[in-house]
């Protein structure tokens, strides 16, 4: 076994140890605030998207890497709300209470928003920009539509 | 009141009032009704009205001047001691106190319409024009600010229509007709107010319009 090995296989003994240390280490408000990391990297990839359509000259690259990392986040969303994780946690989340309470409901919702992100990203990874202006709305509308049931509305 | 009817406010300064009073619940109910589109329209709207009485602050008739009416705490200070005694001549303008409404209204309302300009939903699907020039954290930020400022508006407005409660019932002044006809009685006036020509107002509101127009489209510099 060359040490080339040994140190890799070490390296992932270490980072399996410490998925299942996280695992179960973790609390609902750690659970809570790695949510709340992962929608934000989620709402930097839109917001990139939509002040991108706002240019005169929109570019396509911006597109194709806030598409790239819709695509991988947003079938993930399902297991970023374990039971547990809601107000009830007593901390600070605008997850509401309604998430478990109808779950198919906002598990349709969040499948709705790995179609479309995907959708998104085909149309941008085409280099279309037509593509693109068509897909945006409908990936706005999965957020929107999620937010609006699921979300408690920021008063400030 | 005795006395004869003097011209106080020209039609621009009641126009602007009065729109003002009309786009606060109209921004406020777009808003809360999620009907962002419509917000973000009404929003260039009050930037248009905003640059268009500072315009009139500056070159405008002599009682929306603000030359005219902001003056200092020494000013404020002797109209407060006489406040409550009677028989006081109305001042042919905004009072020292009134100047300083204005100031923190207009002030307020200024603050509240360009951070909206980069302000964000919290996934910036629905944004101000300006947001692209911002990061994400800002964008945010400016959200929480937008409401808060919205809040402290609210409580100015309040002010406002108490002092005008204040001067109905305790000094028997009605301040609403007057700017709603434009004038009030006087027994004598003091110094006759100065109109602007009906022109300038235009060239104001070309400017406003224009600004609004500018913004809304993200500020692009000509190449």
């Amino acid at each position: 076994m060359s040490l080339r090995t040994i140190t890799s296989a070490a390296v992932a003994a270490a980072v399996a140890a410490s998925f299942a240390v996280s695992a179960i280490a973790a609390t609902p408000a750690e659970t809570i605030k790695d949510r709340q990391g992962h929608m934000k990297q989620i709402g930097k990839a839109t917001k990139a998207v939509f002040d991108e359509l706002k240019k005169p000259d929109p570019s396509i690259a911006t597109f194709q890497a806030s598409g790239k990392t819709l695509d991988e986040l947003a079938p993930q969303v399902p297991n970023w709300f374990p039971a547990g994780t809601g107000p009830e946690a007593g901390v600070k989340t605008e997850a509401l209470p309604v998430i478990w309470t109808k779950n198919d409901d906002f598990k349709k919702a969040a499948a709705n928003l790995a179609t479309q992100a995907h959708a998104f990203n085909l149309a941008a990874q085409s280099g279309s920009l037509d593509q693109v202006k068509a897909a945006a709305p409908k990936l706005g509308g999965a957020c929107k539509a999620c937010h609006d049931q699921f979300k408690a509305k920021d008063e400030h | 009141m005795p006395g004869q009817p003097v011209k106080l406010w020209d039609w621009p300064v009641r126009a602007v009032h009065w729109s003002f009073v009309l786009l606060m619940p109209a921004l406020w109910w777009t808003w809360k009704s999620n009907q962002m589109f419509l917000h973000e329209r009404l929003g260039y709207l009050a930037l248009a009205l905003v640059v268009f009485r500072l315009f009139w602050g500056l070159f405008g008739s002599s009682t929306a001047r603000f030359s005219g009416f902001i003056k200092g705490p020494r000013a404020v200070a002797a109209y407060l001691g006489k406040l409550l005694k009677k028989g006081g001549e109305p001042v042919v303008g905004h009072n020292p106190l009134g100047g300083l409404s204005v100031i923190a209204l207009l002030g307020l309302m200024i603050a509240e319409v360009v951070i909206g300009l980069f302000t964000q939903d919290t996934d910036g699907i629905e944004s101000g024009p300006l947001t692209r020039y911002v990061s994400y954290e800002f964008a945010d930020g400016a959200r929480h600010w937008h409401g808060l400022i919205f809040n402290v508006l609210l409580g100015f407005i309040a002010l406002h229509l108490f002092a005008i409660a204040f001067y109905l019932v305790v000094k028997r002044e009605n301040l609403i007709g007057p700017m709603l006809t434009g004038r009030r009685s006087m027994a004598a006036p003091l110094t006759a107010p100065k109109f602007a020509p009906w022109w300038l107002a235009v060239v104001g509101l070309m400017l406003g319009l224009g600004a609004a127009w500018w913004v809304s489209l993200g500020c692009p510099l000509p190449k």
